[in-house]
């Protein structure tokens, strides 16, 4: 066979193609394929794998060489990927808005564990602090005016006379209010950040 | 290279307890915000230097739950609090860390040290599988104590970005344990990404699916290791039968819960003879892997009883590697090789190259004092010894790095 007849066999055979480019199963995808009454639920089923390395968002590593300095990024310290993004873009198999039933998982760890810190209510929302954050806070402005050599008391968290007289005398030498309270500007000058 | 236990003179600790060690200086900042989680000031230990000697009795009168006296001028009487003091190595305890302190034993454990890049929740000593180069062989003991301390390890970690392991043993083995604490370093540590070391054998289990699911960590990735291409490889080195099939089923279920997944080999004679194949493998069937890491081996624990088995000079195996890394990066795998000294890589692999040795446990040797490199180089496991030792170890110059792949070179 000449090396022209080869091309011709080949020309033909791909113009018999010609009639399925249009149809549903061209594209051989999954959605053609399945209907839903025998798919099985997306949470369960193996990954389909829709990226083909052909498919139109795949990546091409070739156009999008990646130079070296694109490794810059990965110095790892801890032996991890921590932060690595995969070059490609690997879509995962659609999870139909699927959203889990609340199990309960019979935990013995999960009650109240996860519960966020409880924020000391502040003044600025119109409520008291609770006791015990606000004695915490006096315990700061004592161990503050300590280390500024205003206080030399006990570090009890009570507001008596001996700690305001101390926090008096530090609004007077710093220029802020004299009014023996823990207010923000006295707050600020000690250097304690609330909450 | 940093322990992370001392000795201490220990007093008052009637129970194993953690503390947050905090300066004067950051209690009056801060509070307990200086710590990520719930805390109260029973959970912190007060940092005191001989600066404070004149007011040390003031400040003991604070109603913390220790002192850790690291000023030598100071004295240790205290009524209640839980007093430490003359620490056989005063480099160890620092301000920031998380430590637990009992009354068995007069070694102080740090369990968070702050700025550190290997920060671990140990969850488990018990193991499913017994592998042929397990650094840190496991017991058959029940620890489940571990979970309650992650937790309240948690709430005392500092907030910040950087990333949290959680190893064994086994951490799956701890299934609702294991879940508690990944739900509570969401809601507390939201910031930090957290990386799981595990077999995943267990994870072949579906249950692990809606729960994970459920949990929704969205900076958690789980690294587990494959050794070979074939059921009967895998099982010899993690020396557990049907240990290879219960894995792929577990990094199925990974990624049906929507996980992020990185993929690690250890690199033994037995597993880098096949290992192009096993990169061809991996493309094939988890091509959704995030991260393929190719690690050296620590040659500790049970690695050095299966010396003869294991060791593998890494020069004699670099043409593998060669392979099987490029192999991965070219169809989009993004590939890191750990653990092994710089000057044995084939130095067409050094951009896949990470300085990857755990800080508490890395350290340079003789022939690295002369050597430009050491800055980038991962070094050897503080466990090094001769016979491990590659016949390629050499220092390199400055004109090898110049001349050399990879980001952190092209510079010079």
């Amino acid at each position: 066979m000449k090396l022209l007849d080869r091309w011709k066999m080949l020309i033909g055979q791909s113009m018999a193609l010609v009639p399925m480019i249009g149809s549903p199963m061209v594209d051989a995808g999954q959605t053609q394929l399945a209907s839903s009454d025998w798919l099985p639920a997306s949470g369960n089923t193996p990954p389909a794998f829709k990226n083909t390395l052909n498919a139109k968002d795949a990546v091409n590593i070739y156009a999008a060489h990646r130079s070296h300095s694109s490794h810059r990024s990965h110095s790892s310290h801890y032996s991890s990927s921590g932060g690595y993004s995969a070059p490609r873009s690997y879509s995962t198999p659609s999870s139909s808005s699927y959203t889990p039933p609340p199990t309960s998982q019979g935990s013995t760890y999960g009650s109240g564990l996860s519960a966020p810190r409880t924020a000391a209510p502040s003044n600025a929302y119109g409520t008291r602090p609770a006791a015990q954050d606000l004695s915490a806070l006096v315990r700061r402005v004592q161990l503050a005016l300590m280390v500024k050599k205003y206080y030399s008391g006990a570090i009890d968290g009570v507001m008596g006379n001996g700690t305001r007289g101390a926090l008096m005398a530090f609004q007077s030498d710093s220029g802020v209010g004299i009014n023996g309270r823990m207010d923000t500007p006295t707050l600020n000058a000690l250097g304690i950040v609330i909450p | 290279m940093l322990r992370l236990d001392t000795q201490f003179t220990i007093k008052n600790a009637p129970q194993r307890r953690l503390f947050k060690i905090i300066t004067p200086q950051e209690l009056i900042e801060k509070g307990v915000a200086t710590c990520a989680g719930n805390a109260g000031f029973e959970d912190l230990m007060l940092w005191l230097d001989d600066i404070h000697v004149t007011n040390q009795h003031s400040l003991m009168t604070l109603p913390v739950g220790g002192f850790l006296l690291a000023g030598k001028s100071l004295n240790a009487n205290h009524f209640t609090a839980t007093t430490l003091s003359t620490p056989k190595d005063p480099q160890v305890v620092k301000p920031g860390d998380v430590i637990s302190v009992g009354p068995d034993s007069s070694m102080v454990r740090v369990l968070y040290r702050r700025g550190s890049n290997s920060n671990l929740l140990f969850m488990t000593d018990r193991c499913n599988s017994l592998c042929l180069m397990c650094s840190q062989p496991p017991k058959d003991i029940d620890d489940r104590w571990h979970i309650d301390e992650n937790l309240k390890l948690i709430d005392l970690i500092d907030p910040g970005i950087e990333q949290l392991g959680i190893s064994g043993g086994e951490p799956t083995l701890y299934k609702d344990g294991l879940l508690a604490i990944l739900a509570h370093a969401k809601s507390v540590l939201p910031e930090k990404s957290l990386h799981i070391l595990s077999n995943g054998r267990l994870l072949r289990d579906p249950s692990w699916i809606e729960a994970l699911k459920h949990v929704g960590h969205k900076k958690l990735t789980w690294g587990i290791p494959l050794y070979a291409d074939n059921a009967a490889d895998h099982d010899h080195v993690v020396q557990a039968p049907g240990a290879f099939s219960e894995t792929m089923a577990g990094l199925y279920n990974l990624h049906r819960a929507e996980q992020h997944i990185e993929i690690r080999v250890v690199l033994s004679k037995l597993t880098t003879i096949r290992l192009p194949e096993l990169a061809h493998f991996i493309f094939r069937n988890l091509p959704f892997a995030k991260h393929i890491a190719l690690m050296g081996i620590e040659n500790t624990g049970l690695a050095k009883k299966n010396y003869k088995e294991l060791w593998i000079d890494p020069a004699d195996y670099q043409e593998q590697l060669s392979l099987a890394a490029w192999f991965l990066d070219i169809r989009g795998l993004t590939v890191s090789i750990y653990n092994l000294p710089l000057c044995v890589l084939d130095p067409g692999l050094r951009s896949f190259y990470r300085q990857s040795i755990s800080d508490w446990k890395n350290l340079f040797i003789e022939a690295c004092h002369t050597c430009a490199a050491t800055e980038f180089c991962a070094g050897f496991f503080k466990s090094h010894s001769e016979r491990w030792q590659s016949r390629n170890i050499h220092p390199l110059s400055r004109e090898d790095l110049i001349h050399t792949q990879g980001a952190r070179y092209e510079i010079a």
